[in-house]
């Protein structure tokens, strides 16, 4: 048992002893994630802007500006004389997110049964602007249709009677009420755990690297020429790097945790399991990838190819759900997305029994991967 | 008492036996040579002595222990020697043998002893903070042993210790495996140099594609190629009637001619009268003499003898 | 001359046994490119809305067929929960970006004229919300105004058409708004390209930069193993073999970009203009560059490991900068993109995919042909310091 702690502190030490090693393992990653958690806290959804200019001459122009307001999801500037010009000018500023112009004769074309002339501007078709589009168009339907209601009265009275209507309708008798609940921040945010995941992948792909020149340079051979097993060698060398990792994610995780407030509201020991479990995951992958290639400049080299695709399709650097699905299945595949959604579950204020079938998940990976690639961990005895 | 006992050794990879049925002993105190052409399977041997290859069949012995049944007896017992440098470039001379040392369980105060002791036997105590990269050849070389004596092992295997290295080093290796010999371990030394061996060692196996074909003492081994020796004529020109007459003498084994060299070699019995006679017939023959080398018989000779090749191709 | 093609050809013969190199130099780029362009392509991904209706009452089968509206499907994705509860388990764990509850009493407080709401659970994702949200103001706002027609008209109203006509589409026809797509602006992420063929030229470029290091690799590997020194013995052989050398690492750069032009226009239909001829001159000029910088740095540096991980974060560093990882990145990092080389290129390679007049491509193949020549420059004068031991 001693002498399988001496060869995990071994490779913990070649790994980080050097300044070059804390430097890239420790300092660096800190750095990073603290700046990401800094950038990130402060980016809140803002709310679109929509510029709204309003030239009708009659009154629906405004009910239509009112029902945007009273959606509640747009930031609305009024821009009552701006020209077409303008406002897509404006957009290309990025002054406003989208621009609306309700012309002159809205209105009266409307009462006349005819159909009016407006206009929105976008910046290509989004899936908010594509529904604010569709929102305008249906408003400008039911205006439509309030019109075709008065179109036996005429002057004073239609305008009466429609405004009357108009205004009932706006008092709301069915309505929507939203709930507020408490989700997950890890899924739609996940900048920081991903880069954390990241660098640990890194890490232990780093010391298993140190394992393989270990085979190479036979110093693993005259380790095993000391009284020891096979096997007390592969623990030794997969303690080392779990060790490694744990150490890291303390370090790291910890700072932005305590000291960044990162899910400072969630409690850090279940998350801390969740990254253990990935951890596991990790130095499985690392090993088994050890065990593909033929020497550790090699894994380095397929490490690049491996890690930052998996990273992405994982949902480390954004969103799993603005992929295509073809990609988000793909998703289940990689150990990365268990991680973040177990962090996303336990951010929404799950305990560690919500998170059982992830931390499963996770060790099974490590199971399967570890079980193919632990040959690299252990001095061969046939060459 | 014998120390190492190889039984009926096997080593095969496909088909082929790279150790084929290797038996015999090693005394304690020796300091036992292993000789051979490259590819013999001195360092398969070695590798199955310290338990980092499997053997296919047989098995070892050391102060008693089988190598099978418990190889960690076997492995505390043993020192070794890579062929390669098998150090840590990136940790310091101290740290390198430190942490090997570690792993043979020693610890404490014990630990720094040993640890002092076995860097400054191979002379490296002062330079013990430094790394590796920035050491000589030979002081790599040293460093290579240093991690395998720290521990008082009893037995020392060293396989080819001194490729590469220049003479000083080479010397200072040389001397200090006779120390360690003087201390009391017994040592087994593999090398395709046979002067090394011959300087080193009081016992000698010579293997060949994965046999021994002779063991003894340096005596044993040259008394074993016959009495044997080769007396090389520098003549002025030959004659192909004074070779055949040559050739016919009864003490004569071999008699060839290089004729670009102007050399007639002749392997000749121990005989007393021998030399007189072959001067005899050249002077029949009117052949002029310039040069009469004797050559003793060695180890590199004896190879050849028994294989029909050289121990080394130059 | 012999020489000169000799050292090619030798060079050439080295990177090819480098297998696992070339996977990365053309591999990893095309891997990104795949997966950054399909996951950020703009088609429109409807939101997904978890709806439980528990009413039972008249106005179900008009809310039903509501959310099964194909003119909501664009933008809606209706998942139908069994119940409140799977509801927000469905926004919670992700599955739903909306969840709708209407209530078991609505149909009767409405037709009673009484008020009623629906209960929504809005998800992560605020554009998903604000989609959901318009969908349902729609719906709402026409209940509304039949409630509303329904009290202030009365009897008139139930005999007009208006009532009459099933729903809010009275009038079809025209679409009242026009819609304007702006391009071009801020918020055009891409660059009036598609995002695939965005990325395309910003890893072309970025790995193109990385291959330019190969060349002083390649020098100060054979400075190191003493062959450079052998070569300098041969006499009149020096310059030719070193020019040999860079020409064998332009020589590797010309084969990766035509591996990943090739093969992403071919898998992954990326449109890259068909300009060959200035494509070729761009990736030539982004090499050249690369090469320069890999040769300058190099001279700063004592090992090929330390030139390895400078170089690295350079290209990495300016590869974001530029904005290829974020695009749109330049406001966060206040232009600070345009101090790199790989803007330039970038910026070239995407004006060659939609612009068709040569005039606005020429200028900025400009740009980069100074800055190559100004980083080529630099290399030149710095060889020295690469080539020789004791320089």
């Amino acid at each position: 048992m001693r002498k399988i702690l001496v060869i995990a502190f071994h490779l913990i030490r070649r790994t980080m002893g050097t300044k070059r090693g804390f430097l890239l393992n420790i300092l660096i990653p800190a750095i990073a994630l603290s700046l990401i958690a800094g950038l990130f806290s402060n980016l809140s959804d803002s709310k679109p802007i929509v510029q709204v200019s309003n030239q009708d001459q009659g009154m629906m122009g405004g009910y239509v500006e009112k029902s945007l307001q009273q959606n509640g999801s747009y930031e609305i500037v009024e821009a009552p004389n701006a020209t077409e010009q303008e406002m897509m000018d404006a957009i290309q500023a990025g002054k406003a997110h989208a621009s609306v112009l309700i012309p002159v004769d809205f209105t009266s074309k409307l009462l006349a049964g005819e159909t009016p002339q407006a206009s929105i501007y976008r910046m290509g078709e989004q899936l908010w602007s594509a529904s604010l589009t569709e929102e305008l168009q249906s408003e400008a339907r039911k205006l439509a249709a309030a019109a075709m209601m008065v179109e036996n009265t005429s002057g004073e009275q239609q305008a009466t009677l429609l405004a009357s209507i108009l205004d009932k309708e706006g008092e709301g008798k069915a309505s929507v009420r939203e709930e507020t609940m408490r989700l997950g921040q890890a899924v739609a945010r996940p900048e920081v755990i991903g880069i954390m995941i990241m660098f640990v992948m890194l890490l232990v792909s780093r010391s298993i690297g140190y394992v393989m020149e270990d085979r190479e340079q036979r110093t693993m051979a005259r380790m095993y020429a000391a009284p020891l097993r096979a096997l007390d060698i592969a623990f030794g060398n997969f303690a080392g790097s779990m060790l490694l990792g744990t150490f890291q994610l303390l370090i790291v995780f910890g700072m932005s945790h305590f000291i960044f407030g990162f899910m400072s509201g969630v409690p850090f020991g279940p998350l801390f399991l969740v990254l253990e479990c990935f951890l596991f995951a990790a130095v499985g992958m690392a090993t088994l990838i050890g065990g593909l290639v033929k020497n550790s400049v090699q894994l380095g080299q397929i490490n690049n190819l491996f890690i930052t695709p998996t990273c992405m399709i994982g949902g480390c650097f954004w969103p799993l759900s603005m992929m295509p699905d073809f990609m988000q299945k793909l998703a289940n595949f990689t150990p990365q997305k268990w991680a973040i959604q177990a962090f996303d579950r336990l951010s929404a204020g799950g305990t560690v029994s919500d998170v059982l079938l992830q931390l499963g998940i996770l060790l099974l990976f490590a199971l399967v991967l570890t079980a193919f690639g632990a040959t690299v961990l252990r001095p061969n005895r046939t060459n | 008492m014998n120390f190492v006992k190889f039984r009926d050794v096997v080593k095969k990879y496909d088909t082929t036996l790279t150790v084929n049925h290797l038996t015999f002993d090693i005394a304690e105190g020796e300091v036992f040579g292993l000789l051979g052409p490259n590819g013999a399977g001195k360092s398969t041997t070695i590798e199955m002595l310290a338990g980092l290859l499997e053997m296919n069949g047989g098995d070892i012995t050391v102060d008693g222990f089988s190598i099978r049944k418990q190889p960690l007896e076997v492995k505390k017992r043993i020192g070794i020697v890579p062929q390669e440098l098998a150090i840590y470039e990136g940790l310091s001379a101290r740290d390198n043998v430190t942490f090997f040392a570690r792993l043979y369980g020693l610890s404490g105060k014990l630990l720094k002893e040993r640890v002092d002791e076995a860097l400054r036997f191979v002379g490296l105590l002062e330079r013990a903070k430094d790394l590796p990269s920035t050491f000589s050849g030979g002081m790599k070389r040293r460093l290579n042993i240093a991690c395998a004596i720290m521990h008082r092992p009893k037995l020392i295997v060293m396989d080819e210790p001194t490729v590469g290295i220049d003479p000083q080093s080479r010397n200072h290796i040389l001397e200090s495996v006779r120390e360690l010999n003087r201390l009391g371990s017994t040592i087994i030394y593999t090398s395709h140099y046979m002067e090394e061996i011959e300087a080193l060692c009081s016992r000698i196996g010579i293997m060949d594609e994965g046999k021994l074909i002779a063991i003894g003492t340096k005596e044993q081994l040259k008394k074993q190629s016959g009495q044997e020796e080769r007396l090389v004529f520098e003549v002025e020109r030959s004659n192909a009637q004074a070779l055949s007459e040559m050739t016919e003498h009864l003490a004569v084994k071999r008699c060839e001619e290089q004729a670009e060299d102007k050399t007639i070699e002749v392997v000749v019995k121990d005989s007393p009268s021998v030399l007189q006679d072959l001067l005899f017939i050249l002077q029949k023959h009117g052949i002029g003499l310039r040069k009469i080398t004797r050559v003793e018989p060695n180890l590199e000779t004896l190879f050849l003898q028994m294989t029909g090749r050289k121990l080394r191709d130059e | 001359m012999r020489i000169w093609w000799t050292t090619v050809y030798y060079e050439i013969i080295k990177y090819s046994k480098m297998r696992s190199m070339l996977l990365l130099l053309t591999g990893l780029p095309l891997v990104l490119i795949f997966l950054l362009g399909n996951a950020f392509n703009q088609e429109l991904k409807p939101a997904k809305v978890a709806v439980y209706i528990s009413d039972q009452g008249e106005l179900r089968s008009g809310i039903e067929s509501f959310w099964k509206d194909p003119s909501i499907q664009t933008y809606m994705e209706t998942l139908s929960a069994a119940s409140e509860t799977e509801v927000k388990d469905l926004v919670r764990e992700g599955t739903a970006d909306y969840g709708v509850v209407v209530p078991a009493d609505y149909s009767s407080r409405i037709l009673m004229g009484q008020s009623a709401e629906w209960k929504a659970y809005p998800g992560r994702y605020e554009e998903r919300n604000i989609a959901a949200r318009a969908v349902i103001d729609s719906y709402m706002s026409n209940t509304n105004l039949k409630l509303a027609a329904m009290e202030t008209l009365g009897a008139a109203y139930s005999s007009s058409p208006a009532a009459s006509s099933s729903d809010e589409t009275a009038r079809p026809g025209e679409a009242v708004f026009r819609v304007g797509n702006v391009s071009g602006g801020k918020e055009d992420v891409f660059k009036s390209v598609s995002a695939v063929q965005y990325y395309a030229a910003a890893y072309l470029i970025m790995f193109l930069l990385y291959g330019g290091m190969s060349a002083t690799l390649s020098l100060m590997n054979q400075r190191s193993r003493g062959t450079l020194q052998r070569i300098y013995a041969v006499p009149g052989a020096f310059r030719k073999a070193v020019a040999g050398i860079l020409t064998g690492a332009l020589a590797l750069a010309g084969l990766q970009a035509i591996v990943i032009i090739g093969f992403s226009a071919v898998v992954y239909d990326v449109d890259w203009g068909g300009r060959v001829g200035w494509i070729a001159l761009t990736c030539l000029l982004t090499a050249i560059a690369g090469t320069g910088l890999a040769v300058t740095l190099g001279s700063l540096v004592g090992s090929t490991k330390s030139l390895q991980t400078l170089f690295g974060i350079v290209v990495f560093v300016m590869t974001f900068l530029s904005g290829g990882m974020v695009p749109n990145i330049e406001q966060m990092v206040g232009g600070a993109g345009k101090y790199t080389l790989n803007y330039w290129a970038n910026e070239v390679l995407r004006t060659i995919m939609y612009e068709n007049d040569p005039s606005k491509i020429w200028s900025g193949i400009g740009i980069l042909a100074a800055i190559a020549f100004c980083l080529a420059l630099i290399g030149a004068v710095r060889l020295p310091k690469v080539v020789k031991k004791h320089a």
